[in-house]
This record gives C-alpha cells, structure tokens and sequence, in this order.
C-alpha cells in the first residue's frame, strides 16, 4: 500500500508522523514473511527525513532532463523558436538565438520546430535521487538542485525509480510529501491508496488542513485520515472540521517540551518514547482497514 | 528613427515614465527629433516569466534604437547588448525632459545589469 | 523605503509568527505596507484580520485541449508531450489530463490537424486587504495548481507600486518554505532577509540550503533563532555558522507555550504576550530599527 503524508502547513509534524510510521511498520514484520517497507522523502526542497532515519546509501541517479543548444552556425535567426517557447527561454538578438537555462522547462517544442534542424539535445541534471536504508527500512529520497525551479520532475522520478509498476502484496510505501497544496504535493498524492493528513490544532493548522482535504476530495479519491500533532488545547477546531468532513482522526500527539526536545536532536518519537510504538501499530491497523474498504469517506 | 522608453500610464506625452522594464504597463516608441510617437502595451507584463527577455525581444522586433528605463535585469541586459541596442538609464522627470537629456547625451549607459545592486541594510 | 523578507528554509520554525509581531511592532512607529508571499498556504492573514478591498484573477500559463471533433487519433500529441499528460484511453482516444499539462503547448504545435485548443488557467487569486498594521497584499492559490512564483512576483510588484505611492518607510514579506521558484521569487528586490530559524537537526540543515539561496542573489540576511532553548549544542552551532557565514543574529526566542496559544487568537503575539516573553520581539525589532 502507499501512504502520503501531507500536512498543508509546513512544520506541523509530518516528517515526525511518516518517519515513526514508516520505521514502527518495517519492524512490526521482523517476524512475518519479510515484505519491503519504504520511506520516500518527497520534500526534494528540504528533505529532511534522512536526519532521523540514518540511512546507508547504496545508489544513486542523476535526474535529468533535455535542455536545448542551438547551432549557432545553421541558425538563421528566423525566431520560430522563440514564438513557440513559452516560458520565454529564448532571443534572437545581433544575429544570434540566445538560451536562458534558467527558464526553460524543458518542452523540447524548440527542437521540434525550428525549421533549419539548428537545435539539438543535452542533458542536463536538475536533482539527484539516493535510496538505502537503515536496519529494516528501507529509504529513499530527491534532492532538488539549487537554481532549477522545479521540483515535480524530481519527485516523478523518485517514485518511478522507487515504486514497481505493480508493487508486491504487503509492500508499503509512506510518502512523506512536501509542505504546500501545489503541484509537487499533487504529485505525491498520485498513485496513493490512502492520504494521511498531519495537522495541529491552531487556527494555521486547520486552515491548511483544509486545503489539502479540499485537494483529495477534488483530485484524488482516496480515504483520507488525521493525525492531530502538538495535540492538546485547541483540538476542537480539528474536531469540528474532521466532523464536517467525515474524517476520521487516527492519532494524536500531544503537545510536549519532551518531544519537541526529542525531536530536535533528531531522535525519533518512538526511540525516545517507546509508549508510542503501539501507537503507530494502531494507526497503521486503522490505515489498513480503511484501504481495504476502498470508500473515500465524505 | 525611434527609442523605448517605459511608461508607467497612457497620456500620451504626458505619460509618466515607469522605472520597470520588464512589466511596466506601456512603452512609448518616440523619435526623439520630430516626437513623432506610439505608445503600446507591453506584451510582457503578464509573463509568468521571463518577461525581461520577452520585452527585450519585442524593443528589438520593433527596431527601436535606444531604450530608455530605470532598470534593468541581467536577462534583459543579455538579450539588448547581444543587439548591441543602446539602453541608458532614466533620471526621473517626464518625457519631455528626458527626451532632452538623451539628446544632449546626458544619461548614463547600463555598464552592467543594476537590479542586483540592493539599496542594502547596514550589518 | 525598505523591503525585508522573512523566510526559513524549513517550515514550522515561526517565520510568520515573526513576521505578525514585527508588523505589530513596526506598523507602531512607521509606516508598513505587508505582503504575504507565502500563496501556498497563506498564513499571515489569520494574525492580521485583514479586510479585503479589491480582489484580482491570476491567470498563469496555460492548458491544452484536444477538440475530439478533429482528432485523427495519430497519436502525435502522446508522442511529443515531455510531462506524460496526453492519456491514450482504450476506446483509442486521447485526451489531456489537465493538472499534468504544463501548458508548453508542443502538441499544439506538432497537431497535424489542428485539433488542440489552448486555454488560460485561472489559477488563484489575491487581494489588496486593511489591516490595523497596514495594507497587506496576500493571495490564495487555488490547490492543485502551480506557477506560484508568478503570483509571489505580482503580489511584490503590487506591493511596491503601493508603499512606494503612499510614501511607506518598510515593505515587510512573509516569504515562502523552501528554496524554490517561490522564494527565489521572493528575494529579487528585497533590501535585507530575515532568516528564521530553531535549533534542531532540521532547522540546522535547511538554514545551509536557504542560506545559499539568499547568497546566490547577493541578498544581507539575517538570523533569529527561535525555540533556542530546545537543544543547547545545536544552538551553538548556529550562532557559530552566523557569525562564519556573515549572517548576524538578530535575536533569539525561546521555546514557551505561551507563543503557540497567544498565536492561536488571531492576532500577531505581541498583541496578547505578557512583556515576559513579549520583550524578545521587542529586542529583535529595535535591533532591525537601528538598521533600517
């Protein structure tokens, strides 16, 4: 099954939630016929993951993508290209067709039409992938590279290289998403069976929480669930809206000095309070119940 | 004989001049001699981006001879000097006066793109 | 007039609770024009009761349609489209799944009967509100969609052309998470940034990416530490890495309860705050004043 882990509002837990999870799941199945279970960082911004999962890395790829370069000698200055390019990328100026890599997204629609057969292909890496893992889980994370501006297509890789076509039963992928409700979380979300939503129960917390809810109602028809972080004072605005929504809430953390200080030198929840782990287990009964009745709960 | 000069209205010789190049709302074609003129929006201004580089290229499509702004971004610096298109730096003032300025050669050139240099925060 | 950025790389260290009190703060003795750069989950208007007074459309980019009237069904579109949005369905039609489409428009191109349309996306909004601290421009991109860059630009253009008419002394932003298109966005223009940070392994390791960023521009930053009294070691290392990279601390905040619930009332936290705690803000913002 694959699990994303979003949350709207950065900052609210969600690499917390995703990390325990994700580590309590890989451990739960010492016993059983052994299934991989993979923790994907998907924040190729800021991935942050690794910082607590520790992980050995065993590979690593290059994300590419075909950036155009113009012979300069069979241009003819004609300026097609710079009509069909619509990110601007391109000039005809003083007789030559100037590139501007920084806009480009890559389209090859300059290659195609220009009509002298003047521009050809190279690669170009926007973003690196690494995969590894520590003790019996499996990791696997995108870094975006500084300047390029997006980072979708590192985030589709990261899953193609990481997720079979048809992934084996009892797999489980947790997707840890980026923060945001725009095109990269769209693209974490896709595939998913199951949309886990962190949140926290502040006015921020709820706003955002909504957002995203709005997003899996709108594109995705997935159940989702709540984790409710830094639980405490204020739950009921959460409580009211999970109501509304008709969305269950799976967990709660509460609200401690102790688990942000954990957390902040990066140990995981569960390590540092092992009353957790059934916890996690629970949630991921919850989680693997709802899946298997496969109604987006509305 | 025209030059570009960015304007941040449309009251014809009255416009007031705008300092940005790139997403300014009009640019006046005006020949400096006869002020025989055109004002036209600018086709960049809802770039999602590189609206420098589109504006740059529309000045050097209309055959203008010189442009006239507050500033200038790298991109757009690339694509005028490529054109070897003069571009020179606008002191504030309406058209007229800058007109004159330019005529009597009184502007200062864009050595290099301005936009990076921030008026800065002391440390 | 100046223009500060707050941003922090990692989401959740308090950049908007930052940028809420150095409103309240600022707007106390100059005059400040707000802008909430974060359209992605904008945030800073839940602090500042904003009142919209004008509302525009943000179209960004745009979305091909294949008109299946036309289509020969050559497969063409499928082939060319870099981004995998043409689907090929089983009746052996193809049809374009829109949040995949990037809107290059290289199947429109390479169509040989014409037969895809192009259309704007009208991807969010944003709005021009009143607030007790000033004017705040503050958007709402609509989920899903994508070119926030785009809509950080207008949101500054807008922003500027505003403090600049009515003659403001700061333009302050609440940047965007991260260290993409949006807050490279963010950062064209901007006087000083302001980067917010907490002491964790987390906070540590994005405060080396943002910092690049900001480098990369050639922009003065700055750091306030927040939930500085979570881990002593790392805090350490931050304060070493300020004064190694040039970036000069402006202030720290400690971890307290007290902001969390104060935040939770809507209102910038120095509104509520009782001075024991309130004075740190007051100690970072006077530090910016001298600046200024």
């Amino acid at each position: 099954m694959i699990i994303t882990v979003a949350s709207g509002k950065g900052g609210t837990g969600k690499t917390t939630i995703a990390t325990n999870l994700a580590w309590t799941i890989s451990h739960m199945q010492e016993a059983e016929k052994k299934s991989p279970t993979w923790l994907i960082d998907c924040d190729v911004e800021e991935p942050n993951a690794a910082l607590f999962i520790h992980p050995t890395f065993e590979k690593e790829k290059k994300v590419e993508r075909q950036l155009p370069i113009i012979n300069q000698d069979q241009c003819t200055g004609c300026g097609v290209c710079v009509d069909v390019c619509e990110y601007n990328a391109l000039a005809v100026a003083g007789g030559k067709t100037l590139f501007f890599k920084e806009l480009c997204h890559a389209c090859g629609s300059c290659v195609l039409n220009c009509p002298e057969g003047a521009i050809h292909e190279i690669s170009e890496t926007i973003g690196l992938l690494q995969r590894g893992s520590s003790d019996l889980l499996k990791f696997a994370h995108g870094i975006l590279e500084i300047g390029w501006s997006s980072p979708t297509p590192i985030i589709r890789d990261l899953k193609k290289w990481i997720i079979p076509k048809q992934p084996q039963v009892n797999s489980t992928y947790i997707l840890d998403a980026s923060p945001g409700t725009t095109c990269p979380v769209v693209e974490s979300f896709r595939g998913a069976d199951f949309a886990l939503l962190v949140t926290e129960p502040t006015p921020f917390g709820l706003h955002d929480l909504a957002l995203v809810a709005e997003l899996i109602f709108k594109e995705f028809k997935i159940p989702p669930g709540i984790v409710i972080n830094k639980s405490g004072r204020g739950d009921e605005i959460i409580e009211k809206f999970a109501s509304e929504k008709k969305i269950p809430i799976l967990m709660r953390v509460p609200l401690s000095r102790d688990i942000a200080e954990a957390y902040a030198r990066g140990t995981l929840l569960v390590d540092a309070f092992p009353k957790y782990k059934g916890q996690f287990i629970d949630l991921h009964k919850k989680i693997s119940e709802m899946i298997r009745e496969r109604q987006p709960k509305r | 004989m025209h030059i570009a000069i960015t304007l941040a209205d449309n009251k014809g010789l009255e416009s007031s001049i705008s300092s940005v190049f790139a997403r300014c709302p009009f640019y006046i074609l005006i020949d400096p001699k006869t002020k025989i003129f055109t004002i036209e929006e600018n086709p960049a201004q809802n770039a999602s981006g590189g609206a420098g580089v589109k504006a740059a290229q529309w000045m050097i499509d209309k055959e203008a001879t010189a442009v006239i702004t507050g500033n200038l971004g790298p991109k757009a610096h690339d694509v005028l000097s490529s054109a070897n298109m003069p571009a020179f730096k606008s002191q504030g003032g309406n058209i007229e006066e800058t007109l004159k300025a330019y005529n009597e050669k009184e502007l200062e050139s864009f050595f290099e793109p301005n936009v990076d240099a921030h008026s800065g925060i002391q440390k | 007039m100046k223009q500060i950025l707050v941003i922090s790389g990692k989401g959740g260290t308090g950049k908007t609770t930052v940028s809420g009190a150095l409103a309240d703060l600022a707007s106390r003795e100059k005059r400040i024009v707000l802008a909430d750069a974060d359209v992605d989950a904008a945030n800073l208007e839940l602090l500042l009761e904003p009142e919209k007074q004008e509302t525009f459309s943000f179209r960004a980019g745009k979305t091909a349609v294949i008109n299946q009237d036309l289509c020969i069904q050559c497969g063409r579109c499928e082939e060319v489209c870099r981004f995998e949005a043409v689907e090929h369905n089983e009746d052996g039609s193809y049809i374009i799944n829109e949040s995949m489409c990037e809107g290059c428009l290289s199947c429109v191109h390479q169509c040989p009967v014409d037969a895809i349309d192009v259309l704007e996306r009208n991807s969010g909004e944003w709005y021009r509100s009143l607030t007790p601290y000033g004017t705040l421009f503050h958007a709402f991109l609509y989920p899903g969609e994508e070119n926030s860059g785009k809509l950080v630009t207008q949101i500054k253009i807008d922003a500027k052309k505003y403090a600049d008419k009515n003659h403001a002394d700061l333009l302050l932003i609440d940047g965007p998470p991260g260290i993409g298109c949006p807050v490279t966005a963010a950062c064209q223009g901007v006087d000083a940034a302001i980067i917010v940070s907490e002491p964790t392994v987390s906070g540590r390791h994005d405060l080396g990416r943002v910092k690049q960023v900001t480098d990369y521009f050639h922009i003065p930053s700055f750091l306030i530490l927040n939930k500085c009294d979570l881990n002593q070691a790392i805090r350490d290392q931050l304060i070493n890495f300020s004064k190694a990279a040039d970036t000069p601390l402006l202030g720290e905040i400690p971890y307290d309860e007290r902001i969390i619930y104060a935040q939770a009332k809507g209102k910038p936290v120095t509104q509520s705050l009782d001075s024991t705690i309130s004075h740190y803000f007051y100690e970072i913002w006077n530090k910016i004043k001298k600046r200024l």
